[in-house]
Order: C-alpha cells, then sequence, then structure tokens
C-alpha cells in the first residue's frame, strides 16, 4: 500500500444555515482513503451520507448556506481551499460520480454515447474523433455489446441497469483517483445489482480508482469494501477494516444494524428485539 | 378448463386460491398460468423482480385488475372486504388530512359498524397493537409520521375489518433497514398471535422468510419454483432461484448456503449435486 492518501478527511464538521438557524449534519469526521482501497460509507436515512460527501466535495445544492470547517486532502489537493473554475476541474479530473438515478443525472436529449465524452471536452486534449472512440470502446468496457449502434441511444431507452453502467463508465472516463458511488445500486433489482456492483469493481481495478462506496446497505457495503465509516445522526460512529466491523462491531448502533438485515441464513428476525426506545430510535 | 375444476377437491381450509391464472395487457401476457394458495393462518411469500408481474398479481386479487383466464377464490370468512392491503409507500398511502385515529377507523365507519365511540375505541386498541400509543398518536397526521410510523398505522388500518387475507405489497421496500426490522417483527408476531393469513409480496427472498412459510418465485409472469421457504433457500431448483440467491449480497465470515459461486476468500464447499448446478436451465 501507498503511503500517500487518495483522500483524507480531517475533523470535518459542516453546518447548514437556513434563516438564520444552525444546524450541523456532519460533526468532526475523520478518515483516511488509500489508493487501489474500497471504503463504505453506511447509515440509515439522515445520517449524515450524502452531506458527508457534498462536504468533501464542496458541493452543495442551490440556496443551502453551508459552513465546512476541517480539512480536507483529495489527490493532492486542498479541497476546503478551492474556488471556481480551479476546483471544478479538480472535480472533473479527481473525482468520477455515480449517482443513484442516472436517468436524472443524464441529459435525456443527448445520445448516451456524446454525454459520456462529454466530460473529455472539458479536460481538454482530445479531438471530436478520439472522444467517440473512447467512448465506444468505454460502454464495451462496461458490458454493452454492441457499442456502436447503442452509443445512440437516448437514456429512457435503456434499462435502469444499463444507464447505470453508463454512469459509472462516464464516471470512470478520466480514470480519477476516486470513484464515488452515491447509493448506486439502491433503485436497482437484486441480480441487476450484482452486476452492476461486479462492473464498477472491475472498472475501478481498471482505472486504479480508489472507492467510496455511500450505501444504507450494510450487506453491500461488506461484500465490496475493504474499510466500512458507520454513521449515524451526523457522527461517525465505528471505522474500521470491514472483517472486524462485521465480525466484532464496536458500537451498539453497528451490532443492531447487523441484527437488522434480514438474513437467507440463521435465525428468522422475529426471534430478534429491538427496544424501541434503544439504540435504534 | 371446466373438466380440470371439477377434478379439483376445494379444500376449505384455504384463504385464497389461484388457480391458472392468466392476466394480459392487451397482446402482452403478464401472469401466465399463476397457482397460488393460501392456508388460513398461513403466510405465503411471493418473489419476484421488476416486471415479473408482481403487481399485477396484487391488483388481480383486489379484483382492479380483470383475468383473461382462471379463477381467484377468496374464501371470505363473512367479511365483506375479505382482503386488506398494506402498500410499499406508507405515507402517500394514508390520507394526508387525517388523524391516525380516524385513518385506522375509517373502514369500521364506512360499514356504519358500531357506533362512533365504540368505533374508535376498536382503532385505539389496534393503534396499541402495532405499537403506537394512541396518546401521543391518534391525533396525529400522516405528515408528521415517520416511515415506519405511518407504516404501523397502514397495518392496523388494515386489521380493523378482521380481513380473511392481508396482502402485503413490498411493505418494509422503503424503509430503514432497522425500521423495516421493526415492521417485520410486527407482522410476524401478528402472524402468530392472531392467526393472520399474509400474502406477502417481495423483491426480496431474506425478507419474504423473515414472514412466510412458504415461497413461490415468480419469474416473466410464471411461478417457476414454489415449496416451504427454508427448502427453496437452502436447496434452490430453478436456474432463476440460484441466481436471486446467488446476487444478494453476503456479509464476510459469514456461512452460506453452498452455491455456486463463492468469495474466493471462502473455504472450498461441500461439491453440489447435479439438481443444483446453475448451468442447468429448466
Amino acid at each position: 500500500m501507498s503511503s500517500q492518501p487518495i483522500l483524507e478527511v480531517r475533523d470535518l464538521t459542516a453546518t447548514v444555515i437556513r434563516r438564520g438557524v444552525e444546524r450541523t449534519v456532519v460533526h468532526g469526521a475523520s478518515f483516511t482513503l488509500f489508493p487501489g482501497r474500497s471504503l463504505g460509507i453506511v447509515g440509515e436515512s439522515g445520517a449524515g451520507k450524502s452531506m458527508l460527501i457534498r462536504s468533501i466535495l464542496g458541493v452543495h445544492p442551490p440556496g443551502v448556506a453551508m459552513r465546512v470547517t476541517g480539512h480536507v486532502e483529495l489527490d493532492g489537493h486542498n479541497m476546503l481551499a478551492l474556488r471556481g473554475r480551479a476546483h471544478r476541474k479538480a472535480l472533473a479530473t479527481s473525482v468520477g460520480m455515480i449517482h443513484q438515478d442516472p436517468l436524472r443525472s443524464l441529459n435525456p436529449t443527448i445520445r448516451v454515447g456524446d454525454q459520456l465524452t462529454e466530460v473529455l471536452a472539458f479536460v481538454g486534449g482530445s479531438g471530436r474523433g478520439e472522444r467517440a472512440r473512447r467512448g465506444i470502446e468505454l460502454m464495451r468496457s462496461v458490458g454493452f455489446r454492441n457499442p456502436e449502434s447503442e452509443s445512440r441511444r437516448f437514456p429512457h431507452e435503456l434499462s435502469g441497469g444499463q444507464r447505470q453502467r453508463i454512469g459509472i463508465g462516464a464516471a470512470a472516463l478520466t480514470e480519477p483517483a476516486l470513484l464515488i458511488g452515491d447509493e448506486p445500486t439502491t433503485a436497482l433489482d437484486v441480480t441487476v445489482q450484482k452486476r452492476v456492483l461486479d462492473i464498477m469493481d472491475e472498472t475501478r481495478v481498471r482505472t486504479g480508482s480508489s472507492l467510496l462506496l455511500v450505501t444504507h446497505d450494510l450487506g453491500v457495503a461488506a461484500e465490496r469494501c475493504d474499510d466500512i465509516v458507520v454513521m449515524r445522526a451526523g457522527h461517525i460512529v465505528e471505522c474500521g477494516p470491514t472483517a472486524e466491523v462485521v465480525a466484532a462491531p464496536a458500537h451498539p448502533y453497528t451490532q443492531a444494524l447487523l441484527d437488522s438485515i434480514p438474513r437467507l441464513d440463521g435465525p428468522r428476525l422475529r426471534r430478534l428485539r429491538i427496544s424501541a426506545d434503544g439504540v435504534l430510535s | 378448463m371446466s373438466r380440470t375444476a371439477s377434478h379439483m377437491v376445494r379444500t376449505t381450509s384455504d384463504v385464497l386460491t389461484v388457480r391458472n391464472l392468466v392476466v394480459a395487457y392487451g397482446d402482452r401476457v403478464v401472469l401466465d398460468g399463476v397457482n397460488i394458495s393460501v392456508p388460513k393462518g398461513g403466510s405465503v411469500g411471493l418473489v419476484g423482480e421488476s416486471g415479473s408481474g408482481k403487481s399485477t398479481f396484487a391488483r388481480t386479487i383486489l379484483g382492479l385488475q380483470k383475468p383473461r383466464s382462471g379463477s381467484v377464490d377468496i374464501a371470505s370468512g363473512g367479511a365483506d372486504h375479505p382482503v386488506q392491503m398494506v402498500f410499499q409507500d406508507p405515507i402517500s398511502s394514508l390520507n394526508p388530512h387525517r388523524a391516525a385515529l380516524d385513518i385506522v377507523a375509517e373502514p369500521l365507519t364506512i360499514r356504519g359498524e358500531g357506533t362512533m365511540r365504540q368505533r374508535r375505541e376498536s382503532a385505539r386498541e389496534l393503534l396499541n397493537r402495532v405499537g403506537l400509543d394512541p396518546e401521543r398518536f391518534a391525533d396525529a397526521r400522516p405528515g408528521t409520521l415517520s416511515g415506519g410510523q405511518a407504516q404501523r398505522v397502514a397495518i392496523a388500518r388494515a386489521l380493523i375489518a378482521r380481513p380473511a387475507l392481508l396482502l402485503c405489497d413490498e411493505p418494509v421496500s422503503s424503509l430503514d433497514v432497522s425500521v423495516q426490522a421493526r415492521v417485520l417483527n410486527l407482522l410476524a408476531e401478528l402472524r402468530d398471535e392472531i392467526g393472520l393469513s399474509m400474502l406477502f409480496i417481495s423483491h426480496d427472498l431474506a425478507v419474504v422468510r423473515m414472514i412466510a412459510d412458504s415461497v413461490a418465485v415468480l419469474c416473466e409472469g410464471r411461478i417457476v419454483e414454489s415449496g416451504d421457504t427454508e427448502s427453496v433457500i437452502s436447496a434452490p431448483q430453478h436456474n432463476y432461484t440460484r441466481q436471486l440467491l446467488d446476487a444478494a449480497p453476503r456479509l464476510p465470515g459469514v456461512t452460506r448456503f453452498a452455491r455456486a459461486s463463492t468469495p474466493t476468500s471462502t473455504p472450498p464447499l461441500p461439491p453440489r449435486s447435479p439438481s443444483t448446478d446453475p448451468k442447468d436451465n429448466r
């Protein structure tokens, strides 16, 4: 393992300011991601997973005032200090983002092949023909069998799994140091989910990217990530190597999450007792 | 058809009997000869992915979709509305303008059963039964409830009419895992304590396992495999069932049933019998 981290987050605190009222949504988060490794960020609704990612990237929803303090170093960029074009350039070259629903992140009026290579035009250095060629090559790498014709389709003409594979291809196009999957398979059937996650793994090995996988599904994170961060109410309650976190969770919330996962083996859930006002309330 | 039907013995202990159900939208056949029965006090799971025909099946049971052929028999047990339904999205399935207590009492109100005081008393009992303190939740509007609380209200409303069959269509799919666990526990308790008959529709075999004694696997409108839940999960006979099981994420260090593709980090598995080979395309 290389000694230089791809992503280092130290004491990151994010506060949303709305009508003069301040609400801290991420409390002093710290973790490190090394090259070629994968880190799962797990938590339930409102745990602060998305806010953590937004704060790391410096991407906030319009009209929301936020104060972010701490330190974020991503692929050599001091993220909290970057502004404007320098900030966008850092994002475009160092980060590939895979969203939950690519139908919403893809432009419905542009053929998938064209928007797959859009970012190449932004970062510069390649002509139109070269971009088209790379787009087709990329589609083949994410499992499309006839990329020449499939690249001419519009996003709505593809299935959810196909769209998500396009999303992965687009995210990996610049071979970014960091791939971020934000609930990339939440809307998909389990067999499609497996295919998409397999392709995400293949892609990240091919490009040498590290992975930050945000998910509510501890099972998915545990299966796909080297390390896990468990979040609850804006706090990181536990982090560590996946095998250790799963085998011997240090925090009662992690234990309760593990106990809550419906399983295909072992006791049925009804033998489980979670007190209504216990750790999960 | 009639000859087949005459040979069938009507098992009176079944709450729901679906025979050779065929449903089509125009030329597209979405359910193709489905047979399912739910015994009284039993719980049956129906598993399938998007487009398998699960929702069409639910709609047909409720009488919202006309079958092309086949039959749906419901032993009503004297109830006017023998099937009650719990939907995936609890918030949007509840009237946002009504208080929780009125929502739960509504099925009785519609039928004009009892006095208003009796109806409200029954509704309070049911709120209590599903784990919502009536003192705190009776006046709550759906918009102020969490997903789990709203789903409890929906379950209470479904149960107040003492349905012969509770039809749950992905009832926990939109809930966080800890909330999901509690709602599943509640359904399992109700099944055991009041002998509720349930048809539980889900895309998730592990979720179905928590509730259902037996399971049917629906793939492209056909039941490809059915049987006792534990047997289907531990020894799947159909390729599609194996794919479903194989695709489910697994926790590291947790032994699962013998399956074809296993992570390389786990110890080798015992040899598989030919009938469970995934390349077998039955």
